[in-house]
């Protein structure tokens, strides 16, 4: 046994110090106002602190964590030029190999599908390449930095919609999690990062051509659609069976004849006019007229996009070159229920929201049509603004639709050219939903839809509750292993508790240092250390016991006891290390946080349970004594 | 103050009754695994939908399922009375979990959420965020390639620390480690199968704690065979084998009930969240530590080569 202790206290000062240092921070975050955090945060000093100290994870602070995934088959689709039916079906196939066959390789499958096909891909995609392969590298490269844009766009977006502390990463080549704390309305959040943003200004095809193609879609869907397989799509969607006078109006519906007359759905028409107008002429059965605007009872929408959806009427709407799209929000219309406008437009838009140069929510101004509603203002770019002005020229008397990822925002006439490219949007809920909305488009389109992959929010009140009994099982738990150890080691337990709590303090220092985030099961990881960390001093105890029992003086069996226990308890550590290692590398945020602890607080144990302790050890017997409190 | 004084036990010659009851946990945890067609796996694992929701006041679960029988979202009906649903921590919160659905609405977490505020329109908080526990959604593909990592996860642990095992201590250990860990996971595994319990994330976490912690357990009593190998020669391997189980029985009592209490408290205080994440470090201190004593030993002594 060495004499000299210096250096070992010299060790033991400095890891003190340094985990006071790290710690300070926390600390001193802890005691914060949210007033004196506003104003750090004005001074632009606050992220230095928050980026030292020990951060909650969302599952203790509340907030949410989105996993995005672009939207490769749509991605790719809009990249080819020259699509017609033949690629459409080859991609469909693709797409839908790749949704059932997990973990697969869009572009592997694409090619497989390629080669074993007889379509000239090149066709398709003679920008990118002049064979299959140098074309899928190429579509392969472009997802990537499709991936990169959709990154930015949505670290625009986030960032101009005022979270504390956002994170927004890449997993893999086309993923990105998103994390934002203490986010209070999960909903809005959701949207505001799934929307694409794609604006577009379709014309209104005129009366008479919507009149035809409701006609001749009702020929086609006739013939390719059974009155009973009708009935049964409408008695799916209707909410609850017929009772209340809500319902009496289902059974009432406009005929074509009075499209541009009556306004108020009647009342006494019967069934039986309704079965036979079913069957003659399923899709005018579900839409009414309003005001010269088609209208669909909201428990009718989805029949009606079924309808929409037959092979046939979409090669009809084709061959005319119209679509049929619903109005952004629903509304209450007369007495008669909740209704979804239907607007017929052409099927290439005017103009596109990549000339948006500056949009701003504001409440319409006073005098307008708008006076008081959330609109956004959008303002164009010179290219933008020349088109804008050709367009609405042209068309003056005409109505054009804006349409926001393929919902009709509004649809107002023309009532006379618009030269300076400056427009404005309505048909907003909320002004908050306008100012989504306003964020969207300074931030730009996404360049691919993304699907929400998975989420989890955890509500404040459940983070709270988690933070007050993760707390509440510490210190029980220590309160518990602490008598224990007092009681069956006496004074050594003593020392031994010295240690746990060194240990303790320490893991949290480096987690600070780390800018770690602290989770639920991180704090269960802290509780399991703990039981660890005293798994070292009862190895080392009981052999010090033994080697009492065997006669040795306390001074003689504390070196021994440590020599012997040493190689046990770093066997024994260094397996349940590798297990925190490997949860380590293929856990995902929670898990992350446990394994994090867990590896430090059992490195941790080895400096505190068995360095420290046997310091302390050494130090009591600098002078000689009979016996060991142990 | 001392639990265990000098004991002599002798575990290996007296292991009928520990075989017995082993298999019959092992057999029990494959039955029921097999009769539940595998695991109870959650959202994590299978995809779906979990949310938690909290009411002002008690809710009757079958009261709630008889209302979701049809729900209206985006014109469409669904019928979610036979999701699971069963009250979370306490008896005004729900949590209602539901499996993927094919074409799913948009935003449909969010509109679950409105369903579940108008069944009970009079229980609901003033404040949407209050209301809110939590709400989990994984898609299938997601799922899976969690599951995909979870099991490479486990098999990877494994693997390493079998390594290490076997350059530290002989090969027979590494077995005897093996068998230890095979036992202890199976068991786990077969309560939560025979209680309902899913295997969620968290709860694979802990399975791999638990192998940690088992192994842990193994190495401290072989690290006292191969010394007492060392040191008496003269004694047979099941007398060595004995005599290190009974030197370092204090230890594995001692640690085994600190380590037993501190979870026990984190199953009873730490919230609803971990606590099957909890419940399975009970299960898994209890039976590690009876493996590393009855287990992992017997097979050292029975694999080792006669000589």
């Amino acid at each position: 046994m060495k004499n000299n202790l210096t250096p070992r206290y010299l060790v033991i000062l400095v890891i003190l110090g340094w985990s006071f240092y790290s710690l300070w921070p926390s600390i001193k975050y802890q005691n914060l106002s949210d007033e004196e955090k506003e104003s750090l945060r004005e001074q632009g000093k606050l992220t230095q602190i928050e980026s030292k100290i020990i951060r909650q994870g969302l599952d203790l602070k509340g907030g949410m964590f989105i996993a995005l995934e672009a939207d490769i088959p749509n991605l790719v689709k809009n990249l080819a030029s020259n699509r017609n039916q033949k690629f459409d079906d080859l991609l469909f196939e693709v797409t839908n190999d790749f949704k059932s066959n997990e973990g697969s390789n869009f572009f592997d499958i694409f090619r497989n599908k390629v080669q074993s096909s007889d379509i000239k891909i090149v066709r398709y995609f003679h920008e990118y390449g002049s064979n299959i392969d140098d074309i899928i590298s190429s579509l392969e490269e472009e997802t990537e930095d499709s991936i990169n844009r959709v990154l930015e766009i949505l670290q625009n977006r986030i960032d101009q919609f005022g979270v504390a502390e956002p994170t927004i990463q890449k997993q893999g080549k086309y993923r990105i999690l998103v994390e934002l704390a203490g986010v209070q309305d999960s909903e809005r959040a959701r949207s505001l990062l799934q929307s694409t943003a794609l604006l577009e200004f379709y014309l209104l095809k005129n009366n008479a051509s919507t009149t035809e193609i409701i006609t001749q879609l009702d020929n086609i869907l006739k013939k390719n659609v059974s009155n009973e397989e009708l009935e049964k799509l409408i008695s799916e969607t209707s909410t609850s069976n017929e009772q209340n006078a809500e319902d009496l109006a289902d059974n009432n519906v406009t005929t074509v004849d009075e499209i541009f007359g009556e306004t108020t759905p009647n009342v006494s028409d019967d069934i039986e006019t309704k079965s036979d107008l079913t069957v003659d002429s399923p899709f005018q059965s579900l839409i009414e007229f309003v005001q010269g605007d088609m209208v669909v009872k909201t428990k009718n929408v989805y029949a009606l996009k079924k309808l929409l959806d037959d092979d046939g009427a979409k090669l009809k709407l084709k061959s005319s070159s119209g679509q049929f799209l619903f109005s952004n929000n629903s509304e209450t219309i007369g007495t008669s229920g909740v209704y979804f406008r239907l607007y017929y437009l052409e099927s290439l838009p005017e103009l596109t929201g990549g000339v948006v140069e500056k949009a701003k929510a504001n409440l319409g101004s006073l005098g307008g049509g708008n006076a008081g509603l959330p609109v956004v203002s959008l303002d164009m770019n010179s290219e933008g603004a020349k088109t804008w002005s050709r367009v609405t020229g042209a068309n003056i008397g005409q109505r054009i639709a804006i349409v926001l990822d393929n919902k009709v925002h509004m649809a107002p006439n023309i009532r006379e050219k618009i030269p300076g490219g400056r427009t404005q949007i309505e048909g907003f809920e909320d002004i908050n939903e306008a100012k989504d909305i306003a964020i969207i488009l300074r931030a730009g389109a996404l360049p691919a839809p993304v699907n929400i992959v998975e989420e989890r929010t955890v509500g404040p009140s459940l983070g709270a509750d988690s933070i007050s009994s993760g707390q509440k099982s510490i210190f029980i738990g220590l309160g518990i292993v602490f008598i224990f150890m007092l009681i069956y080691y006496k004074a050594s337990g003593g020392i031994a508790n010295f240690a746990l709590i060194w240990n303790i303090i320490l893991i949290l220092a480096v987690l600070a240092s780390l800018g770690a985030t602290l989770t639920l099961p991180g704090i269960a990881g802290l509780i399991l250390t703990v039981g660890m960390c005293i798994d070292s001093n009862v190895i080392i105890f009981e052999r010090i016991r033994e080697e009492l029992r065997k006669g040795k003086t306390p001074k003689s069996a504390i070196e021994a006891g440590y020599n012997r226990a040493i190689t046990t308890i770093i066997d024994a550590n260094l397996t349940t290390v590798i297990a925190s290692l490997v949860l380590y590398q293929f856990g995902t945020g929670p898990i992350k946080g446990f394994a994090t602890v867990l590896f430090w607080g059992i490195l941790i144990s080895m400096f505190t349970a068995v360095y420290v302790t046997r310091t302390i050890f050494y130090t009591i017997t600098k002078k000689s004594i009979k016996t060991l409190s142990i | 103050m001392q639990i265990i004084k000098n004991s002599n036990i002798d575990f290996i010659n007296n292991s009928k009754f520990t075989i017995l009851l082993s298999s019959a946990l092992i057999l029990a945890s494959i039955f029921s695994l097999v009769i539940n067609k595998g695991p109870e796996l959650s959202i994590d694992f299978k995809g779906g939908t979990l949310i938690a929701v909290n009411y002002t006041k008690p809710v009757n679960i079958n009261d709630l399922r008889s209302k979701l029988k049809t729900v209206n979202i985006d014109g469409k009906n669904f019928d979610f009375s036979s999701a699971e649903i069963k009250h979370f921590g306490n008896e005004s919160s729900v949590a209602l979990r539901i499996a993927n659905i094919e074409n799913e609405p948009e935003n449909f977490s969010g509109k679950l959420i409105e369903v579940l505020k108008n069944v009970f329109p009079d229980a609901y908080p003033k404040n949407k965020n209050d209301f809110i526990l939590s709400i989990g959604k994984v898609s299938p593909k997601v799922g899976s390639e969690l599951s995909g990592k979870a099991i490479m996860a486990i098999i990877y642990a494994v693997t390493l620390i079998l390594i290490y095992i076997s350059l530290r201590f002989e090969f027979v250990f590494a077995i005897g480690a093996i068998a230890a860990i095979a036992h202890d996971v199976t068991i786990t595994l077969g309560i939560f199968s025979i209680l309902g319990y899913e295997i969620s994330l968290p709860v694979v976490a802990a399975f791999l704690t638990i192998v940690g912690y088992s192994l842990n357990d193994t190495i401290v009593i072989f690290d006292r065979i191969r010394e007492n190998l060392k040191s008496i020669k003269k004694d047979s391997i099941i007398d060595t084998v004995n005599k290190s189980i009974n030197e370092s029985l204090s230890r594995t009592i001692v640690t085994s009930l600190t380590t037993f209490f501190v979870v026990l408290i984190l199953f009873f205080f730490g919230g609803e969240v971990i606590r099957y994440f909890s419940f399975a470090l009970i299960i898994g201190v209890l039976v590690g530590t009876y493996s590393s004593i009855f287990v992992a030993s017997l097979v050292v002594v029975y694999m080792q080569p006669k000589t």
